[in-house]
């Protein structure tokens, strides 16, 4: 794997990362 | 400046009170989200890929839209000021229900706010993947710059929080516009759960201001003090502590809404637990330049100034953890004071400190160090003259965000604006200065180090002054140790 390539799929992990927690946190506060 | 000039004395002097709130606001937002935080990326844009060795940032196309989206993100902001029912005037906290009054500005000022959290989002994912992917050969995580170690977990915040903080104001939006009920009490929801999201995300946001900032100050001290950084290690690790410690501390912010004892006890005590990797810093910072062979040039100056400052900062931070004590405090002018001196003297300070110390790298031009002096003693006398008498205020009982007060505060009030006038008014000289370097300064060319053995220290100095536009094309071949 190339760096172009490692780039990318470290920005990929880190954006799902942020979604998942986006998402998490309006569903913990339906939940309340 | 209008907030100033409105408190400098008692009574309504310029501005309507829903507009001093508005202005308070959005200093707080603009200058969180549009100075601060912005000009630390910047920094981490230009400094990281010379510091560990790479040609230039990881995903140019991503940062050029994290860039731009900051752009809109606070022109829009801005363009509140001039809508139907003005801008937001609930502080930058956005509380629920008062947020909730605000005019035709609020969709407008969450989606500025949702703008400059994707901003922030993709500058960390870019600075992690250079971090993570593109350091030279040699360059172990271990042998990285403090600069560079404080972002990389200042970036993981940034990814932690953002989303949160997103999430809250998209909850306000559908409580407003879609009949949702998160923090309406009358739809069986409750704005206290509004203050939890809000702190979980605000309190690590203080700290992706500070540990920057602590990053900067680690850089510029060992230069200055001709010394290594006095315990390296304990300073990556205390930077990580604190930023564990910041995601569970968040209702410190909120002891005054009623919690149960046990939450306001546990809370109490896991923000003292800051203190000790704080202190840890400090007492390295003290230790470095200890017995060093010191020379006060104007990074220097702002960088100690930077260490007493924010230590007293700090020590008002520890006072207000006291839960029974901080309930005299809330919501008082001893707050204002207290997150002043982390901000002003600490994060504004090493800003400026940073900008002397790469200057002559980044224009190969060298500062006028005399005017740079007088800059920073007019700014460290005229900080502590604005921000110092606000202790008095709060311990007194003034209470923040009024434009208007009791005459007992009358003098103390006067001596802070009188305070803040000069502040404002000596900035100047740090724009002229910044200004002048760029069109030749001394007119002295600068030499690739800059500073006597920079090079020891860090790479950028090893790079010629002005930079070629890609740091390293080839990777270097020695990692400077003098740093660990």
């Amino acid at each position: 794997m190339n760096t172009k390539q490692k780039n990318i799929l470290t920005a990929v992990i880190l954006i799902t990362i942020a979604v998942t927690i986006y998402v998490f946190a309006v569903i913990r506060a339906v939940s309340q | 400046m209008i907030i100033r000039a409105e408190l400098f004395e008692p009574g309504m002097q310029f501005v309507n009170p829903q507009f001093f709130n508005s202005m308070t606001t959005m200093h707080a937002l603009v200058m969180v989200f549009g100075a601060v935080m912005p000009a630390f990326v910047g920094l981490a844009n230009w400094m990281i890929p010379m510091m560990i060795g790479a040609p230039d940032m990881a995903l140019p196309r991503m940062n050029n839209m994290s860039f731009w989206l900051l752009v809109a993100g606070v022109l829009l902001l801005a363009s509140t000021l001039f809508m139907e029912g003005g801008a937001p005037a609930s502080g930058w906290t956005l509380y629920p229900p008062l947020v909730l009054q605000t005019g035709k500005a609020l969709p407008f000022a969450i989606f500025s706010v949702h703008l400059l959290g994707i901003s922030s989002i993709m500058g960390a994912i870019n600075i992690i993947a250079t971090i993570f992917n593109m350091r030279a050969p040699g360059m172990t995580l271990m042998k990285m710059p403090m600069f560079v170690w404080t972002w990389l977990i200042t970036a993981f915040l940034l990814i932690a929080i953002m989303p949160v903080f997103a999430g809250a104001v998209t909850m306000l939006l559908t409580d407003k516009f879609f009949n949702t009920s998160f923090f309406d009490a009358a739809g069986g929801g409750d704005p206290v759960l509004y203050q939890h999201i809000f702190w979980f995300f605000g309190h690590p946001e203080v700290y992706v201001m500070i540990l920057p900032t602590f990053g900067v100050a680690s850089t510029i001290i060992p230069v200055f003090a001709r010394k290594p950084l006095f315990g390296y290690s304990s300073m990556v690790y205390a930077t990580a502590s604190i930023a564990f410690l910041s995601f569970i501390v968040w209702a410190h912010h909120m002891f005054t809404v009623g919690m149960p004892i046990a939450g306001e006890l546990y809370f109490m005590y896991a923000t003292m637990l800051i203190a000790i990797p704080t202190g840890v810093k400090v007492f390295n910072w003290t230790a470095t330049m200890w017995k060093g062979s010191m020379t006060f040039e104007t990074p220097m100056l702002f960088s100690i100034a930077f260490v007493v400052l924010f230590t007293m900062g700090g020590f008002t931070g520890l006072m207000m953890s006291v839960a029974p004590v901080d309930f005299q405090y809330h919501d008082t002018y001893f707050i204002v004071a207290h997150f002043h001196y982390t901000l002003v003297p600490a994060s504004v300070f090493i800003l400026m400190a940073a900008g002397y110390f790469w200057l002559p790298k980044w224009t190969g031009h060298m500062y006028d160090e005399r005017i740079g002096r007088l800059h920073f003693w007019l700014s460290v006398v005229s900080v502590n003259i604005l921000f110092f008498p606000q202790h008095f205020l709060g311990l007194a009982g003034m209470p923040r965000r009024i434009p208007d007060y009791a005459v007992q505060f009358a003098d103390w009030n006067m001596i802070s604006s009188i305070g803040g006038f000069i502040f404002g008014a000596s900035q100047l000289l740090f724009l002229y200065i910044v200004i002048d370097t760029i069109k030749g300064g001394t007119g002295e060319k600068v030499t690739d180090e800059v500073w006597e053995d920079a090079a020891k220290h860090s790479l950028e100095w090893t790079l010629p002054s002005p930079p070629p536009y890609h740091s390293f094309t080839t990777p270097p071949t020695v990692i400077p140790t003098e740093h660990i």
